[in-house]
């Protein structure tokens, strides 16, 4: 059985790293290949933040739970990405995409479960 | 936003990026000790990772989140083939079972991409600009 600060402490650092997806989308329009212009772009910075502290959290999980627990767990980045791009990008998250995603968390399950 | 074929070629190519970065800090953590905690194996191997991330964030520019997104779990299909052929390690039948429903879930994912894009601009709520 998953101890539940594990439970909540992985689903969170998912939304983490959903959050960091949509920051990343966020300043992918103003990208430029330069130091300079990667400190001047916060949405950007702010996706890189969120998603290193996202890694790091995980690794710290690690130590609690085996990984094939947490690897299902952490695919459920893939649904809250889904959503936030629906919600603030305006995406059109269609019948498709929902199967596409429940299919890559349950492939995610079963390599995680092979280990 | 639609998604181009740019978008799609860029996730692969930092998908692939990604993978072999993880293959080369494999076998460079073969020979990491305090005396020597850089080799070029490792070097390597996170430049890699840098570079995969701005391919990422490059192909983001050019797809939508929910349709880049979801595809790169690619890569966890390039880990699992480079695992098995280079490093030798086993590939249990659940494992391409796993596989196998990965690549249904992306193929399902660039179905679904496609589609956003034949009815963008019809009943879409415009995407948030940056200001």
């Amino acid at each position: 059985m998953v101890a539940p600060w594990v439970l909540g402490g992985i689903l969170l650092d998912s939304l983490l790293a959903g959050f960091g997806s949509l920051l990343l989308k966020r300043g992918s329009s103003s990208f430029s290949f330069s130091l300079r212009g990667t400190l001047g772009n916060p949405r950007l910075l702010g996706g890189l933040v969120a998603y290193g502290s996202a890694a790091m959290i995980y690794v710290v999980l690690l130590k609690f739970e085996q990984l094939s627990v947490l690897y299902p767990l952490g695919a459920t980045t893939y649904i809250w990405s889904a959503l936030l791009a629906r919600r603030y990008l305006g995406e059109d998250v269609n019948t498709w995409k929902v199967c596409g995603i429940m299919a890559i968390i349950a492939g995610v399950a079963l390599v995680g479960l092979a280990g | 936003m639609a998604t181009s074929t740019r978008g799609y070629a860029l996730v692969l190519l930092s998908t692939l990026t990604t993978s072999t970065g993880n293959a080369l800090l494999k076998h460079g953590s073969s020979s990491l000790s305090v005396a020597h905690p850089l080799n070029a194996a490792l070097a390597a191997g996170i430049a890699l990772y840098g570079l995969s991330a701005v391919l990422f964030v490059l192909a983001l520019r050019h797809g939508d989140l929910s349709t880049i997104y979801p595809i790169y779990a690619l890569d966890f299909i390039w880990v699992s083939l480079i695992a098995m052929r280079v490093f030798g390690e086993p590939m249990p039948p659940l494992k391409w079972a796993g596989i196998l429903c990965i690549l249904g879930g992306i193929a399902a994912i660039g179905k679904g991409g496609s589609m956003s894009q034949a009815s963008a601009g019809i009943a879409q709520p415009s995407p948030v600009e940056d200001s």
